[in-house]
């Protein structure tokens, strides 16, 4: 038992890493939807999922299935004051305590629940208790859950080939978010006494780090000048980098539909649909939501993070608090009272372009914003405040030099 | 090793990178091939890559790619190491009229900038020349004084200027086709500063030079549908494990109703990805060079760009180790260099996508952008040389 748990302590921070950059979406549509028409013409897009590079499943230390709560306490006198001040009554308190094993280490208290515990807890206990659980870093599956946008959760997984009765547990499990859009779910643990073998926890892990993303595409049949739209994607000289392309592509009457991944500036190109390579990891970490919006518009990105020191400085330096309507390229910040919990670029409709999480397993892709916004959204108060690219005074073309070759 | 250990391949790369396949506008000028139309029409090719549909756009370079020397409005041929005399000498070697040395002669004016003899051509001059001699003046440029070659030529990819002649009045294309010679199947002029003397809007002339360095490239688009074997296509892109994201990508398409095409741009790797149909920008610029094809083609599947390739190494420090070589392209993102028969001096390298469909940036122009084209149009520039050595490397999965 001892053992166990020393595992379990050892692999779940691992593996929380992967949880926390695992996004969860809606059955996908087996259809094209539309946007509506606005600047940017009209866009029609669907979903697609991308699972990681197989060599990163390879990666992820599997964690124990036994769950684990963390508390900062050291008494379960405290502890049930704690949850009583959040809300939970008396009853409920001992109901989630009922057969629980606990360790008492370094200031804090390792809860065991038992499994029916985990099982039976009414799904509007879960929403509460976990959200008191995702105060404390230790419970990074409850800290950032995987995001389930769907009102039927087993259609989810349709495609993953689980069992019946996995499916029954994932729909047992899941809890709906602090903002009624969707559902979360942190008992990844639990679910592992669903695999039979290695192989089965793979399959697992891989289902559950599939990212719905959208393929988004310009309908070029619509009544829309090309300037009107040239000036939408191009955002002035921002992303003058598209031009020449769409200029030629907007005049070719074959030329129906374009990929939106051909209007964006060529870093986020790039990046489009990606997870991080692991090279670029080289310095001690990837890209989060703060780099890939720094450095949509930028041809050679900058290693700058939401952490970083100069954070506060950038924005205030390099961006203008802007209002309503968005405009592509805008970055979206959002708010938990004052503190940033993300952000995105905005890119045409509802669509942004984001990076959901800072790791291996967090590609950058394009979604819609009130997905993003429910992700992220963890004690149902998220707000929007929008920040533009302060433009700057184009002085000369870049293109100076004399000997520079005409061919 | 069969290829070279001489480092010339910046230089060669960029004297055939930048000599696309043209055939020359109208009977007007001497030499001129009949060329063929350059269909915009919807083309489509299928094999284990699947069905790849494309379509033929133009691209332009956007205005500030542009740098002040294109816009030079005096037409100055440059001599280096030559007196004026042995220039004079030089024209009769080179095959110029009497006629044509009669209008140098009495309308040109000579300087000397250090060791170079100068010589300013005035519109009268330009008139009476013919194209045979704008070749073999071009041909000396470029084998004795490069840095003039590579100033003043502007070279034409557009089988009979059908989509040039939509940008440019009637009256500019005649005069456009005045000063257009053939070498081989190379459509060029040296005259761009003639033509823009022809101009007096600044916005005209910036069209002008925009127009000149149209490029052709290619939009593909793979067509998927829920009866394709997806497995081989997969297959095909994924490319051995180099490019382990098209998997999803192409599976997430044939899953959704009402979707059968999928853009290549999300089944490239990540650097064609950035690149494709744009431009070089300084900050992808040595002091000394910019990218050109082989940058571009040993980098088709690394994750991030390198600016190695601009030092002065041979070819085969960048083969070495992270390819190998194979029989022939055969599989998308295998890497064709192209060697002199004679001397096995690099000369081009392009990326083989599908087909008869590359990946490559021709020469190391910020004019020129990265495209997908047919190998047609890139390889029949060299007609004019002998059959090249070609070798075909892939890379090692693990560099």
């Amino acid at each position: 038992m001892v053992r166990l748990l020393l595992i379990s302590v050892f692999l779940a921070p691992v593996f929380s890493t992967v949880a926390q950059d695992a996004i969860r979406m809606t059955p996908l549509p087996k259809s094209v939807e539309e946007s509506a028409s606005g600047p940017w013409g009209v866009l029609e897009y669907y979903k697609i999922r991308l699972s990681c590079p197989p060599q990163y499943l390879s990666l992820i230390p599997i964690p124990s299935e036994k769950t684990e709560w963390i508390f900062p306490y050291e008494t379960d006198a405290e502890l049930k004051e704690s949850l009583l001040a959040w809300g939970i009554t008396s009853q409920e308190i001992s109901f989630l305590l009922k057969n629980r094993d606990i360790i008492f280490s370094e200031e804090s208290m390792r809860v065991f629940p038992s499994s029916e515990v985990i099982t039976e807890m009414p799904a509007e206990l879960r929403s509460k208790f976990y959200q008191f659980l995702a105060r404390f870093s230790q419970n990074s599956f409850h800290r950032r859950p995987a995001f389930l946008n769907t009102a039927n959760v087993s259609r989810y997984f349709r495609d993953s080939n689980f069992s019946v009765a996995t499916l029954q547990k994932i729909a047992l499990l899941a809890y709906p978010t602090p903002s009624g859009h969707g559902f979360f779910l942190s008992d990844i643990p639990y679910l592992l006494k669903e695999a039979g073998s290695s192989e089965d926890e793979r399959q697992l892990l891989n289902a559950l780090l599939r990212v719905p993303a959208l393929m988004v595409r310009l309908n070029l049949s619509e009544d829309k000048s090309a300037e009107e739209l040239a000036a939408y994607w191009t955002n002035g000289f921002r992303n003058k980098q598209i031009r020449p392309l769409f200029e030629s592509v907007i005049m070719n009457p074959h030329i129906h539909r374009l990929d939106i991944g051909h209007l964006l500036p060529p870093m986020a190109r790039r990046n489009l649909n990606s997870f991080p390579d692991m090279s670029e990891g080289l310095d001690g970490r990837y890209p989060d939501w703060f780099w890939t919006c720094y450095n949509f518009f930028r041809f050679t990105p900058v290693d700058v993070y939401a952490n970083s020191e100069i954070f506060s400085g950038l924005i205030e330096t390099e961006f203008t608090k802007s209002e309503a309507p968005y405009e592509f390229g805008d970055m979206l910040l959002l708010k938990s009272e004052n503190e940033t919990v993300h952000g995105c670029i905005y890119v045409a409709d509802d669509i942004v372009y984001t990076k959901n999480g800072a790791g291996l397993f967090s590609p950058t892709i394009l979604m819609k914003l009130e997905d993003v916004v429910s992700f992220h959204d963890l004690e149902g108060d998220i707000r929007l405040e929008i920040y533009r690219k302060t433009t700057r005074e184009r002085k000369t073309s870049v293109y100076t030099s004399t000997t520079a070759k005409s061919q | 090793m069969l290829f070279s250990f001489v480092q010339l391949k910046n230089l060669l790369c960029q004297i055939f990178g930048v000599l696309l396949l043209v055939t020359i506008a109208s009977g007007e000028s001497e030499d001129a091939p009949q060329g063929s139309n350059s269909s915009p029409a919807l083309q489509s090719t299928s094999g284990p890559w699947g069905n790849l549909q494309y379509y033929e756009v133009v691209i332009r370079p956007p205005a500030s790619s542009l740098w002040p020397g294109l816009f030079e409005e005096r037409s100055l041929w440059s001599f280096p190491n030559l007196e004026r005399v042995q220039v004079k000498d030089l024209f009769d070697e080179l095959g110029f009229s009497l006629e044509l040395k009669t209008g140098i002669h009495e309308h040109g004016k000579w300087s000397t900038q250090g060791e170079h003899t100068e010589l300013e051509i005035t519109d009268s001059i330009i008139a009476i020349m013919k194209p045979s001699e704008r070749a073999s003046l071009a041909e000396w440029w470029l084998l004795n004084n490069y840095d003039h070659y590579q100033r003043v030529i502007s070279n034409f990819e557009d089988k009979n200027f059908s989509s040039i002649s939509k940008e440019l009045s009637p009256e500019m294309m005649d005069h456009l086709r005045s000063v257009c010679f053939l070498r081989g199947n190379v459509l060029s002029t040296f005259d761009r500063p003639y033509l823009l003397r022809k101009l007096k809007d600044e916005k005209e002339k910036e069209k002008l030079i925009r127009t000149l360095f149209t490029t052709h490239a290619l939009m593909l688009r793979l067509e998927l549908n829920p009866q394709s074997d997806l497995e081989p296509i997969i297959s095909y892109w994924e490319a051995g494990g180099r490019n382990p994201r098209a998997r999803s990508v192409i599976e997430g398409v044939q899953s959704t109703d009402g979707v059968d095409q999928l853009d290549i741009l999300h089944l490239l790797p990540p650097v064609p990805r950035k690149y494709l149909n744009s431009f070089a920008t300084l900050q992808d610029s040595g002091p000394d060079s910019a990218p050109d094809c082989f940058w571009t083609a040993i980098q088709f599947f690394r994750p991030n760009t390198s600016h190695r390739s601009f030092d002065p190494l041979p070819v085969e420090h960048f083969i070495i180790g992270d390819f190998f070589e194979v029989p022939a392209p055969t599989q998308f993102g295998d890497l064709v260099c192209l060697f002199d028969n004679e001397t096995r001096e690099f000369v081009h390298s392009y990326i083989y996508i599908a087909d008869n469909l590359v990946f490559s940036k021709n020469g190391g122009s910020f004019v020129r952008p990265w495209v997908i084209s047919t190998v047609d149009r890139m390889m029949s520039i060299y007609e004019l040389h002998d059959e090249f050595h070609r070798m075909t490397f892939r890379t090692k999965v693990d560099s």
